[in-house]
């Protein structure tokens, strides 16, 4: 008689047992074991870094004595020596050509000299710079350029005609390199002491002794360009640090988002958690009554976009007017965002949240459009067509498409 | 199926809290999604505990004196009890461990990263043992009705 | 189909009746299907045997509604068959003259023939009222018993008996209707008679008996009208026993019995107040009988009886011992079921404790139980179905109940006398659970995985799906538990 029982209830356990047996393999299958892959290659594989600094007459005023330049340069290049990010590092100071220096950081900046620094004293087109360093940049190359990326028409030419023709070869070169390759392009902007001779955009020479901008460009294969901030993050550069920065990638591969279950009144989906499903408004007297909302974490580090520019909602979009936008630092490991949705208009939906490639607003606040009395006011923190040449390097990201990424999420109510 | 014991227990998810719950449906917070039901693990247990208390009382006890109503009730008491404390425990060293997936587990300054405040405490565990005490009761009764036919001397119980 | 026929005569014959109808009551194997009882007595007032014709009527209903043993069923309670001859108990004898000296005509008689009687019979016992037996005066009984061979019943009772059939005579030798009825029966049983039916199967039927010897004696009265007298039981006994010589091959068995220690019952002539406590030999006397179907062997040649055998009754003392374990004589005057022979005991023991146990069962614990327990109860939306007190309070129900309580008087009679038996504890304050039999080193120990009345319990509960639906429900109830006490006793060591 018991045994009669027992098995009657024998496949019911089993049942159960398989069914939850199931559940897991189902679900530690997919993602992670990709994520590892990935890894895994990214790190088999590390890039040869070239580092160039622009060497022009202009670069003199930088290294003059003891300058944030130097220390950050020096500091940031020990910085990759030491992370082992780089496969190889090779030193090079560049204008109209590449001079290769020999391996010994500091006297490649860290007490460098002018004499030893500007051996060659040529002038620099800041576009032309770039599709050389272009050139040599490929999936197993990632270059470093430093510069105070101040264009120099010279004399006799209309500035205006000559920034938007710079702006369109920067466009042109980088659109081409884009069509044969995945690129990202990070710059940051520093500020050092210079003491020297600025020329201005008719190489007209000022001698100064001041704080003046410069900018550390990263070019490279997205994952390596991610992968050397993920090494050496912004928090690392010493001094007073990253001034601003700005991040293009050619990145179409998902990024990683999720949406925190305890966020709001709803479940997820368990087998698909971008799916919320049992979705209903908050009751009770919190602020949030009668709203609907929900967080979404998401990882946008592949992008190395700063805060200032991930949390300012003029940089995303929302397929569904009824969702209001904020955003914060992601309090959660492995997400750099958190971005909270809220609506009073709740119904079955999907919902697309778009990261816009947009170009950070620092952009125009640093543009000098005139580029001629360094001391006019402003104009000693500020660098001369900035705006273009950055400008340029959005309109060849921006060319098929102006978002990052979209982030998707449906919501099913009760 | 897979989520039938998880939808049990998330009728009572308001004594022990979303976040604890959200564990147990297996969610980690690193990859934003949900890996092992551990619903499955408590609820198949305490369905095997269930069994085989019913199992006890009805054919292994089987007792003419020990077939009463009240007998039953003080079974269902006790099956209750233990499934509570296996629940509680099941969690709780969960808790202790430090499984449970940080997001579920505390707010955090955004900047610093510092605890500002923790979502689930050792009463949210307990409280998982009530429910089990309650979920196990439910199981109990389903059982004691299954299995209750054949036995000699209880098979009344708990109607007499 | 064979029928035993048992003339039991005298306030002995229906005392000795009584007992043996609890032993069939009981479930003993008799041998025989049906028992055809015939009490024999002047004295129809007399309580005994009121008591015993009760008792026999009971039986026979409560017979009628359990289940007989066959294929299917086991229950012997109640199972042998007693028929009565005509629907009467007692063979009456015919003429109602009340005064001996009537009976006889003495106010007709010649002179010399009143002279005569006059020397054989007392004036008393000339006078003697004998609407109350013949108060242990056998010589006046042996003359009215005298007529058995005219009696009508006796037409009856031979049309009753076939080839096979078997005789079994019950009597005192120490009173007066016994010790005088007995001879005068057997001689009857063996004239001829070639004017009634069957009546060669009768001369030709294997005869045993039992002649119960002084083994009670009753007090002193101021009476001077009663001749019963104990001290006279010995010589009276002497005298009929040295008179059943002539008896030798008459008979096929013959059974004595009589006991030493002998109880002092309160003196009454006979009548309503005749109702002596139950003695363990009548209960031995009652054993002869299934001896005698059990063990009957013919030593006839061409239907002459060559040799009588005689047989008595012995008791097998077993060792008793004291608290401190010293070993103490046995006198036997606590007879437990470790006292009776090997043959004995097998005969009686399981069925007193099945029959026992049984009736302990409905009185401590069925009450109490009913309730609870899946073979007595329905599940609440069937009540109507289950056993209960009520049950038991149903006319042929209570009729059996009822029986079982005189089983259980008359087990507390023995219980009570100078020799008592007392196989069982019987006060309740005696004995706890389930735990009633004496001498408790009989129960196998660990046997019971439940304790007691819970042993008992699930035993009914186990059993009673197995009994056929297709009995009424008072046969599934006697069935049901002749079973589960079947199993109990089974459980008991058997040496």
């Amino acid at each position: 008689m018991k045994k009669t029982y027992i098995t009657l209830f024998l496949p019911i356990i089993i049942l159960l047992f398989s069914a939850c047996g199931r559940g897991k393999s189902h679900q530690t299958n997919a993602p992670s074991n990709d994520s590892t892959q990935v890894a895994i290659t990214e790190k088999t594989a590390k890039p040869d870094i070239n580092f160039y600094i622009e060497n022009s007459g202009s670069m003199l005023g930088y290294i003059n004595g003891v300058t944030e330049f130097e220390q950050i340069l020096y500091n940031y290049l020990t910085d990759i020596e030491i992370s082992q990010v780089a496969n190889s590092l090779n030193l090079f100071y560049i204008n109209e050509q590449t001079f290769r220096q020999p391996y010994d950081l500091k006297k490649y900046i860290g007490d460098v000299e002018p004499n030893s620094f500007a051996s060659k004293n040529g002038t620099s087109d800041i576009s032309d710079i770039l599709a050389n360093i272009l050139s040599v940049t490929n999936d197993s190359t990632l270059s470093i350029f430093v510069s105070d990326c101040i264009f120099s028409p010279g004399k006799g030419i209309s500035a205006d005609k000559y920034l938007v023709n710079q702006q369109i070869e920067v466009k042109t070169n980088t659109a081409n390199y884009l069509n044969k390759n995945k690129l990202a392009i990070t710059i940051y902007q520093f500020n050092s002491k210079f003491n020297g001779r600025y020329y201005n955009r008719v190489d007209a020479p000022t001698t100064i002794n001041d704080v003046r901008p410069f900018y550390v460009w990263i070019l490279g294969n997205p994952k390596h360009v991610a992968e050397l901030q993920r090494q050496i993050p912004d928090s690392k550069f010493i001094g007073e640090g990253v001034q601003h920065k700005a991040s293009l990638s050619s990145v179409t591969d998902e990024i990683k988002y999720s949406i925190l279950p305890t966020s709001g009144n709803f479940k997820l989906d368990k087998i698909n958690p971008l799916h919320i499903i049992e979705a209903q408004k908050s009751t009770g007297n919190r602020s949030d009554k009668n709203k609907f909302t929900f967080i979404i974490n998401a990882d946008f580090s592949p992008y190395s976009l700063d805060k200032e520019y991930l949390h300012n909602a003029n940089n995303y979009t929302i397929d569904n007017r009824d969702y209001s936008i904020s955003l914060s630092d992601s309090r959660q490991n492995g997400y750099t965002t958190s971005i909270k949705l809220t609506t009073e208009q709740l119904q079955p939906t999907s919902i697309g949240v778009n990261l816009l490639i947009n170009m950070p607003q620092w952009v125009n606040d640093m543009n000098d459009e005139e580029g001629l009395d360094i001391m006019q006011e402003g104009a000693m923190a500020k660098t001369f067509g900035i705006k273009y040449l950055i400008g340029g390097l959005y309109d060849a990201f921006t060319q098929k498409s102006n978002i990052y990424t979209t982030l998707k999420v449906n919501i099913d109510t009760k | 199926m897979k989520e039938f014991f998880g939808n049990i227990y998330t009728w009572f998810e308001s004594l022990f809290g979303k976040e604890l719950s959200e564990h147990l449906w297996g969610y980690e917070c690193e990859t934003g999604t949900y890996l092992t039901n551990l619903y499955n693990q408590v609820g198949v247990m305490t369905l095997i505990i269930s069994l085989l208390v019913a199992i006890l009382f009805y054919y292994i006890i089987n007792h003419p004196r020990f077939n009463r109503w009240w007998s039953w009730v003080i079974v269902l008491f006790i099956n209750g009890l233990v499934n509570m404390l296996y629940a509680y425990q099941f969690v709780l060293s969960d808790f202790r461990a430090g499984k449970i997936s940080d997001c579920l587990m505390y707010i955090r300054n955004e900047k610093s990263g510092e605890v500002v405040s923790q979502l689930i405490e050792e009463g949210n565990c307990l409280m998982f043992g009530y429910t089990n005490f309650i979920v196990a009761t439910l199981f109990f009764i389903i059982i004691s009705f299954i299995v209750k036919w054949k036995s000699p001397n209880a098979k009344h119980a708990p109607f007499l | 189909m064979s029928k035993l026929f048992i003339f039991g005569i005298g306030g002995t014959g229906a005392r000795v009746m009584r007992s043996f109808t609890m032993l069939l009551a009981a479930g003993v194997d008799l041998g025989v299907e049906t028992v055809v009882p015939v009490l024999i007595d002047r004295d129809l007032s007399n309580a005994d045997l009121i008591r015993t014709k009760s008792l026999i009527d009971n039986y026979i209903e409560i017979s009628k509604e359990v289940p007989k043993p066959s294929k299917t069923l086991k229950n012997k309670f109640f199972s042998t068959k007693i028929e009565l001859v005509n629907n009467n108990l007692c063979l009456e004898l015919v003429d109602n003259s009340q005064i001996f000296s009537d009976y006889i005509h003495r106010d007709t008689m010649t002179k010399a023939n009143k002279a005569l009687t006059d020397v054989l019979f007392s004036k008393d016992a000339q006078s003697m009222d004998m609407t109350q037996g013949f108060q242990g005066v056998p010589n006046i009984g042996s003359v009215v018993l005298n007529q058995f061979d005219e009696n009508e019943a006796f037409n009856n009772f031979a049309a009753k008996f076939h080839e096979g059939d078997k005789i079994f005579i019950i009597s005192s030798i120490f009173g007066g209707t016994g010790a005088s009825g007995f001879p005068l029966l057997l001689k009857t049983l063996r004239a001829s008679k070639p004017q009634l039916n069957n009546w060669g199967y009768i001369n030709n039927a294997p005869v045993g008996a039992i002649s119960v010897l002084p083994y009670f004696g009753v007090s002193k009265t101021d009476d001077k009208n009663s001749r019963v007298d104990s001290d006279t039981f010995v010589d009276k006994a002497k005298a009929a026993l040295s008179y059943y010589k002539t008896l030798d091959k008459q008979i096929d068995t013959l059974y004595y019995i009589g006991d030493n220690v002998r109880p002092i019952y309160d003196h009454f002539k006979g009548g309503k107040e005749q109702q002596n406590t139950a003695n363990f030999v009548e209960l031995a006397a009652a054993m002869s009988i299934i001896d005698f179907t059990n063990n009957f062997t013919i030593k006839r040649v061409n239907n002459e009886i060559i040799q009588t055998t005689y047989k008595e009754f012995g008791l097998s003392l077993s060792d008793k011992l004291d608290s401190n374990g010293n070993k103490l004589i046995n006198i036997g005057k606590d007879i437990t079921f470790d006292d009776l022979g090997k043959e004995t005991r097998t005969i009686i023991r399981n069925p007193l404790v099945q029959f026992i146990t049984f009736r302990n069962y409905l009185k401590n614990v069925f009450p109490k139980e009913y309730k609870h327990q899946p073979w007595s109860h329905s599940y609440l939306w069937q009540k109507e179905t289950g056993y209960s007190p009520n049950f038991l309070e149903q006319p042929k129900m209570k009729l059996f109940v009822e029986f079982q309580e005189k089983f259980y008087s008359w087990m507390i009679e023995m219980n009570e006398q100078e020799r008592r038996f007392a196989p069982f504890k019987l006060k309740p304050s005696e004995y706890r659970g389930a735990d009633f039999i004496r001498n408790s080193g009989n129960v196998k120990k660990g046997t019971f995985h439940y304790k007691h009345w819970a042993w008992i319990d699930d035993q009914l509960n186990k059993t009673a799906g197995k009994i056929p639906a297709d009995l009424s429900k008072e046969a599934q109830f006697v069935e049901l538990f002749y079973r589960v006490t079947q199993s109990f006793v089974n459980e008991l060591i058997i040496e």
